[in-house]
C-alpha cells in the first residue's frame, strides 16, 4: 500500500470532509481491530492542530450495538467525530445524541486502506458534488410520493409525504454525519406505506454477503418485507432478520441513492451505497434516518440502474440525475 | 525462508505487565462484571493501558482506553470528552504522563460515584516491580490510622536534619487514607500508600529542605538541596541549585498565584518502596518519608484550584501531631 496515498487520504478527510479546524474538540472512535486506522486519523487530526481523544473499546457483536456509556459520552462533547469501528455504530442512540449536541461526524466503518487511498475518496470533487446532492434532496423533500423501478423489475411505491430527506454530501454541518466516501440522498418511506416488489442485484454489504451473485427478490407489503427470494446469499439475509424474532427487522426503512461517481462496487460498504447509478433499499431502523422505528439492526440492500420518479416526474435514470 | 533464532525470550511486554495489571484491577480497584472502566492514558503510556485494560476485561468489565491529548503541564485539566468518559465510568485508570489526579475532572468522575485509580508517569517497571507488589491490605490499618489521627489533630510539625521545620494548621480538615485499594467512590494513587491533608489555607510556615524527590516536571531526585521558604500558607522562594531555578522559573511561567499555595501533608508508608528512583508515584509511597503538594488542594479537601501541582519529598523526617511523635527520622512510631 502506498504510505503517499494514505496520507493523501487522511489530510482529505480531516481537511477537506472534517473541515477540522485548530482547536477543534475532535474524537476518533474506535475498537481494537481498527487502532491502526484510528492512530493514523488522530495524527491527521493532530497536525490540523485540533485536541483529539482517541477511544477505544472492544469489538462489537453486531453492528448498531451502542457503545459503552463513556464513549458515548465523550462522543457528546466533540465537535467532530471520526468513527474507524468495525460494525457500525451509526444507527445508535449515541451517535444521535451526539449530532443532537452538534458534532460533525465521519463515518468511517469497516474503513480500509483501499477505502483511504481509493478515487472514491482522492478523485472526487466532495464540494461539487455537494450541490447536485441538495438538488435531489429538495426534489425529495418537496415530493410525496416515489415510485422506484428497474429494467430487472423492480417496481416499488411508497409515500414520503412530510418527510424530511438526509443529504450525505460528505462534507458535514454541525449535526449532519457523512459516510465517506458515499455520498448519497435517502429518505425514509412513511412507514406502512411501501408496496411491491424490490429485486437487489448489486451488493448486499452486510454480514459478510458483500457483491450478489445472483439477485434477492423482496416482496413488500404495507411497508414490511413479506418475503425474501434468491439463493444462497438471499437465505444468508432472511435467516439472519429472523434470528432476532422482531418484526421490525423487516421494515423498509430507507431509499438512499448513491452519488460519487468515483465510486466502485466491491461488496463494503462504503464504497457500494455511493455508487452513482445504485440505490439502497434500508432494512430495519430507521429511527437514525428520522423515522419512527426502532430495530436491532439496519442492513442496506443495492440494486442497480434505477429510474426514480417523485409525483411522476423522473428525478434520476441510471447514473442521471434529472433535477 | 527465514528460520526464527531459537533461543529464550523476554516474555512480550504485555504478558510481563500482566501480573501488574492484575493487581491494579482485582486488589486496587476490585473491578466486577459489567462494570464500567475507563482507562486514560496518552500514546506514550498505552502499552501500560493495553495491559491494564486486558484484566479488566479478563475481570468481564466493560472495558474503554480513551487516549487524552498531550497537555503541557502536569494536573491541567484534560480535554472535555475525556472528563464526560470519566465521569461516566464505574472505574477509572489513569496511566498518563502528565498527572490528572488534582483536577476538577477527577474530583467530578468520584462524585459520580467512580473509584479512580492514579498512575501518573508510570512506567513499565513499576508494572512488573516494587512498590505495586506490597501487600496493600495488610498496610491498610496504618493508613488508616495516621489518617484518623490527621482528622483529629489541630496541629502539625515536621523537621528533618536537612533543616526543614514547618508548622501547619490541619484543624477541620478530614485525614485522606490513600491506601492504594478503592472500596467506594474516591481516590488512590498506586503504589504510594499515604495517609494526607491538605493544611488549612494560609497556616503553614517555616522552611521546608528537599533533600529527597521532586518527582514532577521531569526533575525527580534531588542533587541538591531544594530550600523552600513558606509564609502564610505560600512558597516565599525556592533556592538552591538547578533544579530549584528551573522550578522557580517554571512556576513563575504559570502566571497564577495559586501554584504556590502550600496544598498537602502527607505520609508515605509502602514498606516496598525503599529508594528514590524518579518515578512519582514510587517517590511520594517511600515508607517514612513525608511530602508537601504545592498548588491545586481541591481534590484533598482544600479550596484552591490551581494550574498545577507538584510535591516534594523529604527524607528521614520527624513528625509531630499536636505534639505528639508520629515518625522519628524516618522511623514511623505508630502502629495504626
Amino acid at each position: 500500500m502506498d504510505e503517499a496515498l494514505l496520507e493523501r487520504g487522511t489530510r482529505k478527510l480531516v481537511a477537506v470532509n472534517g473541515r477540522v479546524r485548530p482547536g477543534e474538540r475532535v474524537v476518533v472512535v474506535t475498537d481494537d481491530t481498527m487502532v491502526k486506522m484510528a492512530e493514523r486519523i488522530a495524527r491527521g487530526a493532530t497536525e490540523a492542530q485540533a485536541e483529539v481523544v482517541t477511544c477505544i473499546m472492544p469489538s462489537r457483536a453486531r453492528d448498531g450495538e451502542e457503545p459503552p456509556l463513556p464513549v458515548a459520552r465523550a462522543m457528546k462533547e466533540a465537535q467532530v467525530i471520526f468513527s474507524p469501528v468495525a460494525l457500525s455504530i451509526t444507527h445508535t442512540r449515541a451517535m444521535r445524541a451526539a449530532l443532537d449536541a452538534g458534532a460533525r461526524a465521519i463515518l468511517m466503518t469497516a474503513y480500509t486502506d483501499e477505502i483511504l487511498s481509493s478515487p472514491a475518496l482522492l478523485e472526487t470533487d466532495f464540494e461539487a458534488q455537494s450541490a447536485v446532492c441538495r438538488r435531489l434532496g429538495d426534489a425529495f423533500t418537496a415530493g410525496e410520493s416515489v415510485r422506484l423501478t428497474s429494467p430487472r423489475g423492480t417496481d416499488l411505491r411508497f409515500s414520503i409525504a412530510g418527510r424530511d430527506t438526509n443529504v450525505l454530501t460528505n462534507i458535514p454541518d454541525p449535526g449532519q454525519l457523512a459516510p465517506v466516501p458515499d455520498i448519497e440522498v435517502n429518505v425514509v418511506p412513511v412507514e406502512g406505506t411501501a408496496q411491491g416488489r424490490v429485486i437487489a442485484d448489486a451488493s448486499v454489504p452486510y454480514l459478510g454477503i458483500g457483491v450478489l451473485r445472483e439477485p434477492v427478490v423482496c416482496t413488500v407489503g404495507n411497508g414490511f418485507i413479506t418475503r425474501i427470494e434468491g439463493g444462497d446469499q438471499a437465505r444468508v439475509i432472511e435467516s439472519a432478520l429472523r434470528s432476532y424474532d422482531d418484526p421490525n427487522c423487516f421494515n423498509v426503512a430507507e431509499l438512499g441513492v448513491g452519488l460519487n461517481p468515483n465510486a466502485r462496487l466491491t461488496g463494503r460498504m462504503l464504497d457500494d451505497e455511493g455508487v452513482l447509478g445504485t440505490i439502497h433499499l434500508g432494512i430495519g431502523t430507521n429511527y437514525t434516518l428520522g423515522g419512527n422505528i426502532v430495530a436491532p439492526m439496519h442492513y442496506d440492500l443495492l440494486m442497480w440502474q434505477p429510474t426514480i420518479e417523485v409525483d411522476g416526474k423522473v428525478v434520476q435514470r441510471d447514473r442521471d440525475i434529472l433535477v | 525462508m527465514k528460520v526464527p533464532p531459537l533461543q529464550a525470550k523476554k516474555p512480550p511486554k504485555g504478558q510481563a505487565m500482566r501480573r501488574g495489571a492484575e493487581v491494579l484491577v482485582q486488589v486496587c480497584a476490585g473491578v466486577r462484571p459489567d462494570e464500567d472502566v475507563v482507562i486514560v492514558t496518552d500514546q506514550e503510556r498505552l502499552p501500560i493501558a493495553n495491559a491494564v485494560e486486558e484484566a479488566a476485561r479478563a475481570a468481564n468489565a466493560r472495558t474503554v482506553i480513551v487516549i487524552s491529548p498531550p497537555r503541557g503541564i502536569d494536573n491541567e485539566e484534560p480535554a472535555r470528552p475525556v472528563a464526560s468518559a470519566m465521569k461516566a465510568a464505574a472505574v477509572v485508570f489513569m496511566p498518563v504522563t502528565h498527572a490528572l489526579s488534582h483536577t476538577r475532572a477527577t474530583r467530578e468522575a468520584i462524585a459520580a460515584g467512580a473509584r479512580v485509580i492514579s498512575m501518573s508517569a508510570f512506567t513499565e517497571r513499576q508494572m512488573q516491580e516494587g512498590g505495586l507488589f506490597a501487600d496493600f491490605l495488610s498496610r491498610r490499618p496504618l493508613c488508616d490510622g495516621i489518617a484518623g489521627r490527621l482528622s483529629r489533630a489541630h496541629e502539625v510539625r515536621v523537621t528533618n536534619r536537612a533543616g526543614t521545620d514547618l508548622t501547619l494548621s490541619v484543624e477541620g480538615r478530614a485525614g485522606n487514607s490513600h491506601a492504594c485499594i478503592v472500596d467506594g467512590p474516591g481516590f488512590t494513587a498506586v503504589p504510594n500508600i499515604e495517609a494526607n491533608t491538605s493544611p488549612v489555607e494560609g497556616t503553614t510556615a517555616g522552611v521546608l529542605v528537599v533533600d529527597g524527590s521532586i518527582p514532577y516536571y521531569g526533575i525527580g531526585p534531588v542533587n541538591a538541596p531544594v530550600r523552600f521558604e513558606i509564609a502564610n500558607g505560600f512558597v516565599q522562594s525556592i533556592e538552591g541549585g538547578e533544579q530549584a531555578t528551573f522550578l522557580r522559573d517554571l512556576l513563575a511561567e504559570q502566571d497564577d498565584k495559586w501554584v504556590y499555595n502550600v496544598a498537602q501533608f502527607a505520609i508515605g508508608l509502602n514498606p516496598v518502596c525503599r529508594e528514590f528512583t524518579g518515578e512519582m508515584l514510587n517517590d511520594e509511597g517511600v515508607n517514612g518519608t513525608i511530602h508537601m503538594g504545592i498548588g491545586t488542594s481541591a481534590n484533598l479537601g482544600g479550596n484552591v484550584q490551581a494550574k498545577t501541582h507538584f510535591d516534594a519529598v523529604i527524607r528521614d523526617p520527624s513528625v509531630w501531631f499536636d505534639g505528639i511523635p508520629i515518625i522519628r527520622d524516618g522511623a514511623i512510631l505508630v502502629t495504626q
